[in-house]
């Protein structure tokens, strides 16, 4: 029986095991999709930066900024750069910076060319006061929105055009404390980015 | 000398043995699902090391079940069938000559059999044929007159002529 039941076994084995492989792979990636979905970083713990420009030292920007914030519970930290008049630089503008991103840094030209208000939050006066008193600001129809961004403070990581930039705070972040859709004061990396950099 | 298999014994016996096996897997099935989910909920922001474990038990589990299904368990349920079906199927009743007996086993219709050679008189025309047992103890000899019943070429009866 045994003799008999051994050979069955390897008989039906060779018609089933690329079973075996095909179940490991599914197997293998079905746990990893279900890992990381549940162990998904939130995105109010991420900060997602758009530069209009070049960023050349990526990994110190990184490191500063989670460094900065890492009180905040920022945990990850991502930048879409791309130099402004490139031939992608609209479609990554779109794709990238209005969908994903946190802030973002755009030279005054082009803000002045799109309407601001579809992507960016409006600068409250009392968002003013609290955050960026004495700063500049780009305005659109009598309404802030951008603050102007101190090159000297970012010169160590990245390039940006000679014009003026400013720093738009997008109004989809879950980042701007109690302007966010979600409003928690704890979680206002965009401002305190913004701050920073502003002038 | 008669020969009777007792298919009330013997379909008790694989429904037994059907239901035992099926809960043991549906037992280890709950385990492992289990233990993945401990694994998916007691994971930290770094779960490197659980998903590799939940990664490596499921898998196991998954070979396991592959090879249960299609080696132990698909003989228990073929043979749990078998005797299942054996009510409604087709048992003829035949006047046949034994000839010999094999001790060489056989798997046939997903069960472990052995094989014996008859011979068939039908009409005016002689049938050598083969036909199985579920166990090799009959005590014919060559050259007996058996009127015999069957069950998917399996012998379930058989009576000598006296």
């Amino acid at each position: 029986m045994n003799a008999l039941r051994k050979r069955r076994i390897l008989s039906v084995f060779k018609y089933t095991w690329p079973f075996y492989i095909i179940s490991a792979v599914i197997i293998g990636i079905l746990l990893n999709v279900l890992f990381g979905v549940t162990h998904r970083t939130p995105r109010y713990k991420t900060f997602n930066l758009f530069v209009s420009g070049e960023v050349f030292d990526h990994k110190k920007l990184k490191s500063d900024i989670l460094e900065t914030y890492k009180d905040k519970e920022l945990k990850a930290f991502s930048c879409t750069s791309v130099k402004y008049g490139e031939a992608t630089y609209d479609t990554k503008l779109s794709v990238a910076g209005y969908n994903t991103c946190d802030v973002l840094i755009i030279p005054v030209s082009k803000l002045e060319k799109v309407k601001v208000s579809a992507f960016g939050l409006a600068l409250q006066d009392e968002l003013i006061t609290s955050y960026y008193q004495g700063y500049s600001f780009f305005s659109q129809e009598e309404v802030k929105y951008g603050i102007k961004i101190n090159k000297e403070k970012v010169s160590e990581y990245m390039t940006l055009p000679s014009e003026d930039c400013y720093m738009i705070l997008s109004g989809k972040s879950p980042n701007l404390g109690i302007y966010s859709k979600t409003p928690n004061e704890e979680r206002n990396i965009s401002l305190l980015v913004a701050k920073d950099w502003g002038m | 000398m008669n020969y009777r298999v007792d298919i009330n014994e013997e379909y008790k016996k694989a429904k037994s043995t059907y239901l035992k096996y099926s809960l043991l897997f549906s037992l280890i099935l709950t385990l492992v699902l289990g233990a993945d989910v401990l694994l998916v909920i007691l994971a930290k922001e770094d779960y490197t090391v659980n998903l590799i474990i939940a990664i490596i038990i499921t898998i196991l589990f998954g070979w396991f079940s592959i090879f249960f299904f299609t080696s132990i368990f698909g003989d228990i349920n073929n043979r749990y069938r078998y005797f299942k079906g054996y009510e409604e199927g087709l048992k003829p009743v035949e006047e046949i000559e034994f000839l010999k007996k094999s001790d060489e086993l056989c798997y046939i219709n997903g069960l472990y059999v052995y094989p014996i050679y008859v011979r068939y008189f039908i009409g005016l025309s002689v049938q050598d044929k083969v036909i199985f047992t579920l166990k090799n103890d009959l005590e014919y000899e060559m050259g007996d007159k058996l009127t015999i019943k069957t069950y998917q070429r399996i012998l379930i009866e058989a009576e000598k002529h006296s």
